[in-house]
């Protein structure tokens, strides 16, 4: 079954005079439990796709089906369910609230779902432990390392047990070692059964997913399956 | 996201700027602060005339003498003693609703007894005139009508003339002497306090109109039926100024002043005047309150100011809620409580604050500060409300922010 679907789909931003097309008819599937890697130079519109998919922004043309639901009908807060319950986000730049700590940047999801004040340290504890940071859960992003805080965003990401994980540059911010702890984290939940859609532009990032999209333009210039990393 | 979600995520975000949410606060503070203050001494101020003017008697009119006048010098008032002890019998009988009047005059007299002795002011006046005047007695009798007949050396002394003279002794059935006349003190009155003129009404000695005219103030030796003022108390029935206009025509017929000559006496009614400056008070008290007001509504803008700036400032983490789940509503929930607990922290510290004020200055006033539960509440409404208003446009600001341009906003 198709977790996401997409017919057409279109973004125009309108800068000054001129209209910018940064995604022109873009009609893609993507099963559940897929780990596919969205690749093209910048401005080629796949940071674009990616806002969309997650109902950060909302489409100028095209149809979006997540989850056999048409976005597009959703209201604001229907939106915001969506993004708290089916979607997790990791960011380049990690995104934590540099006030709290890992708990409690972890919990935030949890908060916004509703979920009894009783059952988030527990859950919360869980997710970091599923990223190996259970010591570390009282500390603040500045007293983690660059590695660290992106696994706190896994975790964050993951608390809600959402079908899809969103990552938009993941390694993007971090040395190659590090980077690769992380990629090895995502192929754990792949094998676990998430499905998983990350934007890149680095080839080795790429290479550990299963399908890769490839953008110029706005459009798709290619949609191939990883021989390699299927055979892995 | 419930409610308590929310005000611990605003009590985070202003503890993190600790220093900016005080400063902000302080706006609101002084607002509320200046309003409690100025509406419990404007209140206690207030309340004390309003005590005054029920000591001063209701009903009361004073007929006073007029002005002497002699090669264009002009004296004051009661210079020249043209009322008489007739005056006043004629006021009683002639005029309607007229419940008592009484003779007044007054004397400066020096008082021993024993060892100590303390100049005061003596009124010598008719049976009438301490109830007439709102006087209560705290022990002994009042004067009466044998008194005044007789000429009776008897006095009722104040509270302070008893503290004076007396000290510790009961001053009843002692006998003292007023400028060396010895007379019997039969009665001691209640405290009145300060007069609105700064006088203090308690140092003073009343007698008999008769006793002080003839033996202890030599008003007497002049024309021995004058007298300095007369005292009217009107009966409920008629107004005041019914009461006036009639005493104003039957004086000046006693006297034989033609139509369209001065009148040669003066007809007073205190408490009316007190009754104006009561209201100067309140006009006062509430122009001064308006100006509160004022700087309450100013610390309404100085909290919109602020959250503008820190919606501005977190645009980013707005947006990261935003991505993470977040409705319009917590937003707009989570900024409005921010706002609101700015201004409610800074209404309770203004509360504090202005009552501390008003007691300080009640204190130095010698005033009793009057503040009502209600007029607290009121304040911390005003607080609030301030919040809310001003805080309502930021937050709405802050929700109305679309997640990805939130979230790429640097």
């Amino acid at each position: 079954m198709s977790l996401i679907r997409t017919v057409l789909l279109g973004k125009t931003y309108q800068l000054g005079e001129q209209a910018v097309h940064a995604l022109k008819s873009v009609s893609l599937e993507i099963n559940s439990g897929e780990y596919v890697a969205i690749m093209g130079p910048s401005g080629s519109g796949k940071s674009t796709l990616l806002n969309l998919l997650g109902c950060l922004d909302s489409p100028s043309a095209g149809e979006y089906w997540l989850n056999g639901q048409d976005v597009a009908q959703l209201d604001g807060n229907a939106l915001a369910r969506v993004r708290n319950q089916t979607i997790g986000f990791v960011f380049q730049s990690f995104n934590l609230l540099p006030r709290a700590s890992a708990l409690e940047n972890v919990m935030l999801p949890l908060m916004y779902g509703g979920v009894a004040r009783a059952q988030r340290a527990p859950r919360a504890l869980a997710a970091l432990a599923k990223v190996g940071l259970s010591e570390r859960a009282k500390h603040h992003p500045s007293q983690l390392s660059g590695g660290q805080n992106q696994r706190v965003a896994i975790a964050r990401a993951l608390v809600n047990t959402p079908k899809l994980l969103l990552a938009d540059e993941p390694t993007g911010a971090l040395d190659s070692n590090t980077g690769l702890e992380i990629l090895a984290q995502l192929d754990q939940l792949h094998a676990e059964g998430l499905t998983i859609v990350v934007v890149t532009h680095d080839e080795a990032v790429a290479a550990r997913a299963k399908r890769t999209i490839r953008f110029r333009d706005g459009t798709v210039v290619s949609d191939q399956p990883n021989l390699q990393a299927q055979a892995a | 996201m419930s409610f308590a979600d929310s005000l611990l995520a605003a009590l985070d975000a202003l503890r993190a700027n600790l220093m900016r949410s005080m400063l902000t606060a302080l706006g609101v503070i002084i607002g509320v602060a200046s309003l409690i203050a100025m509406l419990g001494v404007g209140n206690g101020a207030t309340a004390r005339i309003d005590t005054l003017i029920s000591g001063l008697g209701s009903n009361i009119l004073t007929v006073t003498g007029g002005s002497s006048q002699g090669g264009g010098v002009r004296g004051g008032a009661g210079s020249v003693s043209t009322l008489t002890e007739d005056d006043a019998k004629a006021i009683l009988s002639d005029i309607d609703a007229v419940e008592s009047v009484s003779g007044l005059v007054n004397g400066q007299g020096q008082l021993v007894y024993a060892d100590t002795n303390w100049s005061t002011s003596i009124s010598a006046a008719g049976a009438d005139y301490l109830g007439a005047t709102g006087w209560l007695l705290a022990s002994g009798r009042l004067l009466d009508a044998h008194d005044v007949k007789g000429a009776r050396k008897v006095a009722v002394i104040g509270q302070t003339v008893a503290r004076e003279l007396f000290a510790s002794e009961d001053p009843i059935g002692k006998m003292m002497r007023i400028n060396r006349v010895p007379v019997e003190v039969i009665g001691v009155l209640q405290s009145k306090g300060q007069s609105t003129f700064g006088r203090d009404q308690d140092d003073a000695v009343f007698v008999p109109l008769s006793t002080g005219k003839r033996r202890l103030l030599g008003a007497g030796a002049i024309n021995a039926d004058a007298v300095q003022a007369i005292v009217v108390k009107g009966g409920t029935t008629r107004g005041l100024d019914l009461i006036e206009a009639d005493i104003r025509t039957l004086i000046r017929e006693r006297h034989r002043i033609p139509p369209g000559g001065t009148d040669d006496f003066d007809v007073r009614n205190f408490a009316q005047f007190l009754t104006a400056r009561t209201d100067s008070l309140r006009i006062m008290s509430t122009l001064l309150a308006v100006v509160a007001g004022i700087s309450l509504i100013v610390g309404g803008i100085g909290i919109m100011n602020i959250m503008l700036v820190s919606v501005t400032e977190r645009t980013r983490e707005i947006g990261l809620r935003l991505a993470l789940g977040a409705t319009k509503g917590a937003v707009l929930q989570q900024f409005v409580l921010e706002a609101l607990l700015l201004s409610l922290s800074g209404g309770a510290i203004g509360i504090a604050l202005g009552l501390t004020i008003g007691f300080v200055v009640a204190e130095l006033a010698d005033l009793q500060m009057a503040i009502g539960f209600g007029t607290v509440l009121l304040a911390a409404g005003f607080a609030a409300a301030t919040g809310l208003f001003f805080g309502y446009y930021p937050a709405r600001r802050a929700a109305a922010l679309k997640p990805i341009e939130a979230l790429r906003r640097d």
